[in-house]
Parts: C-alpha cells; structure tokens; sequence
C-alpha cells in the first residue's frame, strides 16, 4: 500500500507537476530573453516553449529517481515560485 | 521507490513502456509505413498511369484550367515527380473544391479509383482517427512517453557492449531480450529525433500558454513568426490569366538551374488583377519542411516581391517538421528511415512481450492483468499488420464505383482490427498468435494474385515502363508474407517442443 502510494505521488508530480513547471517557465522565461536583448518577443514565446519540454522531460526523470518524493513536490513548488517571481518582477517591463 | 538510480529507471523504462507501448506499436508502424506515403497511394490508384515524362505539362494543366475553372478563387497544379504519377490540378470555386487527374494523351482525364491511400497511414499515426477527440493530443503524449522510455531504456544495461554482441537462439525469452536490447542501441538515435521532431510539430499546441498570453494564440504567434503575403482585394478589375507559362518558366529556371524544380503552382485570384502565382520548389533539396517559393504576377507574369522571411525560432521549428517528414531523403536514406522505423516497431513489441514473459515464468496462476496484457500484445503486435493488410485487399476488392470508398476502405482497416482483438481473446494466447501471423502471410500472398486475376496488364505495364514503384511494393508484399509464414512456424514450433518437454517431465515427476 505504502508502494502504490510511493508511485501514485511521484506519477503525478512527473506529469502533473512537470507539465506545471513547464508551463510556468514558458510564461515565466520570454521576458528575460527579451530584456537580455537575445530576442524579440514573439521569438522568445517559440523559443522558451521549445526549451519547455526540455524542463518537462527532465521533471518526470527526476520525479522517479529523487529518494523523497515529499522533497521533489517541495522542489516542483520552489520552481513554480522561482517562475512567478520571475514573472512578477519582469514581467510587466 | 527504489534506491539506486539505475533501479528506479528499470523500473520507469519497464512500466513507462508498458502503459502506452500498444498504442506507441501502432503509431511507429503505421508512421513507417508513411515514408512510403506517395508510393502506397501510387499502388492503391493502378489508374495513375506513367505521366512524368509527358512534355510541357504546365500549358496542358492551365489550358484544362481556363476551360474548367473560369473565376475561380485559386487555381492548383500538382506535379508528378520521380515517387509519384500523380499529376492533378484542382481549383476551388464558391467555396467547393474540384479535382482532377491528367493523363499522358492531349486532354486525356484519367478518373484513378477513390481510395484512402498511402495518406490513411499518415493521418492516422498523429490522428488516431480521432482528430476533433483529442487524437493530436494522445499521439504527443505518446512521444513523450518514448522519449522517457528510451533514455530510462539506456541505463537498463549493465554491459553495454557485451550486450550488444550478444544473440541466444536458444530460448524465446533470451532471444526477446537480446534482439530487445541490440535492436534498442541501434535504434536510440532515430527514436530520439523521431520523437523530439513529432513534439516539436505542434510544440505550441501543446505548451500553449505562453503564446495565449504574450502573443493572443497560435495563429497570431506564426502569423507574427512567419508573415505571409499581403491579402489580396477581390474586388480589383478582372484579368485573364497567363496561357503560355513558358514566361514565368524562364525566370524560374535562372532561379533554380536543373530539371523538375517545381513541385506545385499555385494561383491566387487568378483571374484579378493583382493575381498572383506562387511556385513552389520540391522539397528534396532541404531540411526544412517549407522549401522554397517564387511569386510572380498571374496575368503578365512579372516577379511579385516573395514571402518575407521566417523569424529563426520557426525556422528551426520547420527543420524539426522536415525531419520528421523526410522529404530530403533520397530513396537510400529512405530505406534506411524506412528499416530503422521498422526496427523501432520491433522495439517496442519485443519489449512488450518480455514484460509479459518475465512475469508469466514467476507466476503459477495467470493474473487477470497478464491476460488483459497477453490478449492486448496479441490484437497490437499481429493484429495491426493483419488489419494493414486487409487494408490493402480491401482497396483492390471493394468495388471501384462505391461511394464514400475511401471511408469504407477505412472501415475495413478498423473492423479487421476489431476482430483481431476478439480472436485474440476467444483463443488460447499460442494460438491465436500463430493464427493471426499465419493469416497476415495469407493476405500478403494474397495480394500479387489478385491484381495478377485482375488486371494482368498492370504487371506487364510495369514491367515495360520500369514501374518500379509497383514493382517492390509486390516484391515486399511477398517478402513480409514469407517472413510473417517463417515467423509463425517457429512460434509453433517453439510451442509443440515446449509441450512435449513439460510432458515429459511430468511423467517423470
């Protein structure tokens, strides 16, 4: 029982919280492309969604060999904050 | 989880495969079998009869044209080239779409047999037939879940090299195993740029959230990406349209030296007076999945300024699109995707069958799990070339002036499978293998026979024209139904050998 639960919660957290973390990032990371004056806006939303599935991929591996699975759903949420701030402070430029 | 990060991603390559492996078998299959995709379609249409050394196709399409599609919106004209005899033109008018096929004689319509074609294939493994129910959706995930299967597959080997060198033709299980792990080596690289390449398609669609937000949506984000041509006004004085191409030809060839560089025309609004003609160069000159156009004027045919080009995000994107579509590849290299696609496919069903393998020898007592497994390992991995086949027969069966053919050939394809799956489940699990696998090579050395009953001139025709097409679409056809036959009569083999050791055995016991 402990098991099934063990992998119901990191299935999630490679799905959900990797298509979250993704997500996050391809709104969150166009503004500093822009500011780093790398490229125009439009560009970026292509070139951060790309580099999305990137995070997504690397998300579900970690979610299935980190140890703790209570520390990977406390990572996906740090990452999910590190974009909103990133966003918040950038964003609206 | 497990401790060590070789053993969670055993067990991440293990169940990552086994969720989605059917559907992942069925995808890479029938995406394999659309490298082929215009020479299926060749085969499924025996009335597409050689026209590509036929002389000065382009007036002989546009005077078809001024007769039949007189104010039309836009004018089309398909040219045949070294993989395909089709060559159509078609024109859209009042919203309707109107085809027709040319033939090799002055004015000559050849009226080729409805049929699903090569293209089926195609739509299918990114479709699923579901498109509208989420079908785009499920062949992503499907990518995704390859791709994790792949890399996790990588660290299931202890000694990488020794395992490669290592065949056993002793034991099923070992030889599953063995061929699983060589082919997968082999296989790493085409599956990863396979997989990538298919995200990357729809890679907005997917992920859309930036664009929705930065950029209003798709549509505006590649509109924005990649501009298109100005719009045009209908409304503008009429014109008629060129008769005589050989103007635009002339400018063409300086552009791009060489033979048959054009692959299709396109006019817009022809008959207005900001008309315009846009000239598409074949693709197997590039990497990208848009090749090169040229604009001109439609009635005086003086060069038009021509698309403006694509921001490099996109760019790269189309890269990724061309890729995964392999319209560069000559007919080597196509044979090469073709081979290593196939491989793939053998991949993930010899993956499939060790999951079930492995855990079938520790068990005494069958799980309702492993049945569901077993009967679904059965209707995937000999239940879908069963169903291609009766494809296939279908298409040279079914009467030619049905209507809706094409759906109904499609139809054919689904209940094939359909019943497949209840065999598998009505029959012991050997033999419906057996069975299943022994019928495909009945339909694949069906095929040659019934085109021979029906039409012995198409051999004969191929013959003299260097068809080569038709030619190794029966020789392959012939060759799958031998090792499909050699395949079963080992599996029975195997069986009969087995029952008659545990026989044996018992009876000392």
């Amino acid at each position: 029982m402990k098991h099934n639960l063990d992998v119901l919660f990191r299935t999630l957290a490679a799905i959900v919280g990797g298509y979250l973390v993704s997500a996050a990032f391809s709104v969150a990371f166009v503004p500093v492309l822009v500011l780093g004056q790398i490229c125009e806006q439009n560009e970026a939303v292509m070139v951060v969604t790309m580099l999305s599935y990137t995070i997504f991929f690397a998300v579900i591996i970690l979610s299935f060999c980190r140890e703790n699975v209570w520390r990977i759903w406390r990572d996906i949420i740090l990452t999910l904050c590190l974009c909103w701030t990133t966003y918040y402070l950038l964003g609206d430029l | 989880m497990k401790p060590d990060f070789r053993k969670s991603m055993i067990w991440l390559h293990t169940y990552s495969g086994l969720v989605i492996g059917w559907l992942l078998f069925s995808i890479f299959l029938t995406g394999t079998l659309s490298y082929f995709n215009p020479e299926i379609t060749q085969w499924m249409k025996p009335e597409l009869v050689h026209v590509s050394s036929t002389q000065n196709m382009i007036n002989r399409s546009l005077t078809q044209l001024h007769k039949k599609g007189v104010d039309a919106d836009t004018w089309r004209i398909y040219l045949p080239d070294e993989r395909t005899q089709h060559w159509s033109i078609q024109w859209h008018k009042e919203g309707k779409r109107h085809n027709l096929s040319l033939g090799p004689e002055q004015g000559q319509i050849l009226s080729p047999r409805e049929s699903a074609g090569g293209n089926f294939f195609r739509t299918f493994h990114y479709t699923l037939q579901l498109r509208g129910y989420g079908g785009l959706y499920i062949a992503g995930i499907a990518a995704m879940f390859m791709l994790v299967a792949v890399f996790s597959g990588i660290f299931t080997h202890r000694r990488f090299f020794r395992d490669f060198f290592t065949l056993r033709l002793k034991k099923l299980s070992k030889t599953l195993t063995e061929a699983h792990a060589i082919v997968g080596v082999v296989t790493i690289p085409f599956c990863i740029m396979i997989c990538t390449s298919a995200i990357m398609i729809y890679v907005i669609m997917y992920m859309p959230f930036s664009a929705e937000h930065y950029a209003g949506g798709q549509r505006d984000l590649s509109r924005a990406l990649s501009p298109g041509l100005v719009n045009l006004d209908k409304s503008a004085s009429r014109h008629i349209p060129l008769l005589d191409f050989t103007v635009v030809g002339r400018q063409v060839q300086s552009q791009w030296p060489g033979q048959k560089q054009i692959r299709r025309i396109t006019f817009e609004q022809p008959f207005s007076q900001d008309g315009r003609i846009i000239v598409e160069r074949v693709k197997d000159l590039t990497l990208s999945r848009q090749s090169k156009r040229l604009i001109f004027s439609s009635h005086s045919g003086e060069p038009l300024a021509g698309y403006p080009n694509a921001s490099k995000a996109t760019q790269v994107r189309r890269v990724f699109f061309g890729l995964h579509e392999a319209h560069f590849a000559d007919i080597s290299l196509r044979w090469l995707l073709f081979l290593l696609g196939l491989l793939s496919s053998a991949l993930i069903a010899t993956g499939l069958i060790i999951w079930l393998n492995k855990r079938l020898e520790k068990v005494k007592q069958h799980h309702i799990g492993h049945f569901i497994v077993e009967r679904l390992n059965i209707a995937a991995i000999s239940g879908l070339p069963l169903a291609i086949v009766t494809f296939f027969v279908g298409n040279r069966v079914l009467n030619t002036a049905l209507e809706n053919r094409a759906s109904i050939e499609v139809d054919v394809f689904l209940w094939a499978w359909l019943a497949c799956l209840f065999h598998s489940f009505l029959r012991p699990a050997k033999k419906a293998w057996v069975e299943q696998l022994l019928i495909t090579s009945l339909g694949c050395y069906l095929l040659p026979i019934i085109d021979l009953y029906q039409d012995s001139q198409r051999l004969k025709n191929a013959i003299f024209d260097g068809n080569l097409t038709y030619l190794t679409f029966n020789l392959f056809v012939l060759f799958t139904g031998l090792i499909f036959m050699k395949t079963a009569f080992w599996l029975r083999a195997k069986n009969t050998l087995y029952k008659t050791v545990s026989l044996r055995v018992n009876k000392l016991c």
